[in-house]
């Protein structure tokens, strides 16, 4: 199982939870709920999921409130990463390419 | 069955062929391989008792043998042949009367006049033959005449023709023919002996032979009886419903003719209504009242078709799913913020460390666990068609039986112990993830601050899009399936070919594009296409944020209403094919189809209006009169109204109904071939000439007397 990076961005308008994967970086807000934009890096886990299991690790050195969000937001996410890969592998969906992924 | 009254079983003569000696045996190898159950052996000037008991002996049970001889009558230096033929009784007499006329001759140099061969031979109740015509030596007109005045019986006097064509034209001149097969070589016997007449009667021996020659009424009804013979009265006319017409109906074929307007339709359907009655289902076959198209429901009215039959799914379920699907929500990020950014305060709070677990993976077990309940039931269920079905006990013993228990009880017992096993994992997962929702409720209660979200939401997310992706995979995994077109025999087209019916079935898959295909159920075409179109684009869109508009889409596609299985997107076309093309039968090809179809079928009695309506002589007498004579001859009621001689005459009816119309009224005759004769039902008018009668009615007929004289032998 692969372990991909997570880091957290913090600027002065927004602090977003960063999901690195093979080099694309996947934003999640942690100051404003964008719902949307959690689905749509959802569907990318989703895809990337099928390619093969994979978990998170949050490199981050201040202990603040998005560190403990973040730091708690990861570790409920790696276990159902965990769930679903699971049920893709029961349901024989790994692997499966789709043509139109959302940008 | 046919009669060959002219065989040859030995070299006599100089001239004669080697090839017409033939012992017993292979004489009875032959016969077996022919439809010939009469045979009289007669060699040129000369008669072999022992062969001929040897033969009698060895082929008793297939066919009878006649003692015969073919004579060389000198009458007034013409030289001419003569086949005598004895009643099989005489035959002791027959032989010493031969053996005595030919002592101190030979065969070459024998020869013998008229009155002598009578006066030598009358006695043994022979059958005459003479050559004739084209029949070389022949017997001219003058000598025919003479032997007839000579002999007891001049009904037993017949004039051999060469062939069936010729006694069919001496027949049709009043001339009672016959012909044999005069056989020169046996190896070529088989073939020759198709070309034999037919004894339509199946005679059981010379004199019943002799009697049908008679032409006595009583005798051929002797004959008539082996068949059954139901009497049936009828009131068949609507425009005088007291007008009654009592009819024979024999197991055998049974004709109705006379002019237009004389009732023939009516009488069938009078007959038809008669024997549903009784419970014994017909119909009355008209071929002018139903095409092709119609009786293989070419244009679908009463087609309909369901994918099982394919065993391929319909999807209902999945369709229905994918339709009432909807989107569902993540957990959202200002939760985690509200929950982290109060300190909990509270002590007891701080010390309950299960509201930081993590829930544990319950949809996993779920499956493990209808796993191994679905692997149970499959065993159940093998268990219960076991003990249901009597027969497995009866046939494989009480010993395996139990032995196939006590296995399956173990793999039962091993199954519920795995289903236990992994329903407390399920039950306890599902309970500890309840005890961490509840304390972190209870808690947020409690303190009053912000309730720990316990999951992001990507699990139930992604698990809502796994279904659809599931139930679409297997929606277009069913639709892209190919349906083999069901192809039935619809009949023979001769020389053209073999006519089907090909039914063509597809799926929709929102490319199939063809004018030609109907919607097999309610959904029309346009709606057809566009749902499978916007079902293909919901899997494009699977994990993409316009998966629910798509699905909105699908839900909306005009006239899809009607649409709720893969049953709703099937297409068929149906059409006639001939060497694998599409083909349109002509009216003609249509009748000849219908009609050999109707034949084709399995009953127990075929009525049948006008079959030659649209339909060559050649069809019908190469395979409509072959398919009624066997029809005949497995003893069906056929009951046929005709205007044509090829099925009035050629069938060989046992019964002629004959209907007549004048200023006083209707009539209605029966009679028959044999007797020659109509009689009037109600004696009101005199007895009619069959052959007359039917000359003059049916069309065709002269034709078709030709060749009725090779099949009575008689007229």
């Amino acid at each position: 199982m692969e372990t991909h990076k997570s880091t957290i961005k913090r600027d002065d308008t927004q602090t977003n939870l960063i999901f690195s994967i093979n080099g694309n970086d996947l934003e999640i807000n942690l100051t404003e709920d964008k719902p949307i934009e959690v689905k749509s890096v959802f569907n990318k886990l989703l895809l990337q999921l099928k390619k093969g299991e994979f978990k998170f690790e949050l490199e981050d050195d201040k202990e603040d409130l998005f560190f403990h969000i973040s730091s708690e937001y990861i570790s409920q996410l790696n276990a159902e990463l965990s769930s679903i890969y699971k049920e893709l592998e029961d349901y024989d969906l790994l692997e499966i390419e789709t043509t139109d992924e959302e940008e | 069955m046919k009669i060959d009254i002219h065989v040859h079983t030995k070299k006599c003569k100089g001239g004669d062929a080697e090839s017409r000696n033939i012992d017993a045996d292979k004489f009875d190898e032959i016969i077996r391989l022919t439809d010939v159950k009469v045979l009289a052996i007669t060699n040129h000037n000369h008669f072999d008792l022992e062969q001929y008991t040897k033969i009698k002996v060895k082929s008793d049970d297939v066919c009878q043998i006649w003692p015969g001889i073919e004579l060389d009558i000198l009458e007034e230096d013409r030289r001419a042949h003569l086949i005598v033929i004895a009643n099989p009784k005489n035959v002791l007499e027959f032989n010493k009367t031969v053996q005595e006329l030919l002592t101190g001759k030979t065969a070459d140099n024998f020869n013998i006049p008229i009155k002598e061969t009578v006066d030598s031979f009358d006695k043994f109740d022979c059958i005459y033959i003479a050559h004739y015509y084209g029949k070389k030596p022949n017997l001219i007109d003058e000598d025919v005449d003479k032997l007839i005045g000579l002999v007891s019986n001049q009904k037993r006097v017949l004039k051999e023709a060469t062939n069936s064509i010729s006694a069919g034209i001496y027949i049709s001149h009043g001339h009672n023919s016959i012909y044999g097969s005069d056989v020169q070589n046996w190896n070529d016997y088989q073939q020759i002996s198709k070309n034999l007449p037919d004894l339509r009667l199946p005679v059981q021996s010379f004199d019943q032979f002799c009697l049908l020659l008679e032409k006595d009424i009583s005798t051929i009804n002797t004959v008539l009886d082996w068949k059954l013979k139901q009497k049936i009265e009828l009131f068949p006319f609507q425009s005088n419903p007291l007008e009654k017409v009592e009819i024979n109906v024999y197991n055998d074929i049974n004709i109705i003719f006379g002019s237009k307007g004389t009732g023939k339709s009516d009488i069938l359907h009078a007959l038809s209504k008669h024997y549903n009655d009784l419970g014994i289902k017909n119909k009355v076959y008209q071929s002018s009242a139903q095409t092709l198209e119609n009786s293989y429901d070419l244009k679908g009215n009463y087609f309909d078709a369901n994918l099982s039959e394919f065993e391929i799914d319909d999807c209902f379920q999945e369709i229905k799913s994918i339709r009432n699907s909807s989107e569902k929500n993540v957990t959202s990020l200002s939760s985690y913020s509200k929950y982290f950014a109060i300190e909990q305060t509270n002590k007891i709070a701080k010390k309950l460390k299960i509201q930081n677990f993590t829930p544990l993976d319950e949809p996993t077990s779920e499956r493990d666990f209808e796993e191994i309940a679905l692997s149970l039931e499959y065993v159940n269920e093998f268990i219960k068609n076991v003990e249901s079905d009597e027969h497995i006990l009866e046939i494989i013993g009480e010993d395996l039986y139990q032995e196939l228990n006590k296995i399956i009880q173990k793999i039962v017992i091993k199954l519920k112990a795995e289903s236990e096993k992994r329903i407390i994992n399920l039950r306890s997962i599902s309970l500890f993830n309840q005890i961490i929702n509840v304390f972190v409720e209870e808690i947020a209660k409690k303190t009053g601050l912000p309730q720990k979200p316990i999951s992001t939401g990507f699990s139930v997310y992604a698990s809502n899009r796994i279904r659809i992706e599931r139930e679409l995979k297997k929606v277009l995994n069913n639709i892209s399936k190919t349906i083999q077109p069901y192809i039935e025999s619809v009949g023979n087209l001769g020389e053209k070919g073999e006519l089907f019916c090909q039914t063509n079935l597809v799926i929709q898959d929102g490319n199939f594009k063809n004018v030609d295909y109907k919607p097999v159920k309610s959904a029309t075409k346009n709606p057809q296409r566009n749902f499978a179109t916007v079902l293909k684009q919901v899997e494009k869109h699977l994990y993409a944020s316009g998966l629910y508009e798509k699905i909105t889409e699908l839900k909306e596609v005009e006239g899809s209403d009607n649409i709720n299985s893969l049953n709703d997107l099937l297409l068929f076309h149906r059409h006639f094919t001939l060497n694998g093309l599409k083909y349109a039968p002509s009216t003609g090809e249509s009748s000849m189809v219908l009609l050999h179809n109707e034949l084709l079928e399995d009953k127990e009695i075929y009525i049948i209006d006008e079959p030659e309506k649209s339909l060559g002589n050649d069809y019908i007498s190469n395979v409509i009169v072959p398919m009624l004579k066997e029809k005949a001859q497995t003893g069906k009621r056929v009951i046929i109204a005709t205007h044509d001689a090829n099925i009035a005459v050629r069938t060989l009816p046992y019964n002629s109904i004959y209907r007549e119309h004048d200023i006083n009224g209707y009539y209605t005759y029966q009679g028959n071939p044999f007797a020659n004769n109509l009689v009037c039902n109600d004696d009101t008018k005199g007895d009619l000439d069959w052959k007359e009668f039917s000359m003059k009615t049916l069309e065709g007929g002269k034709e078709a007397f030709g060749e009725r004289g090779k099949i009575y032998g008689n007229t």
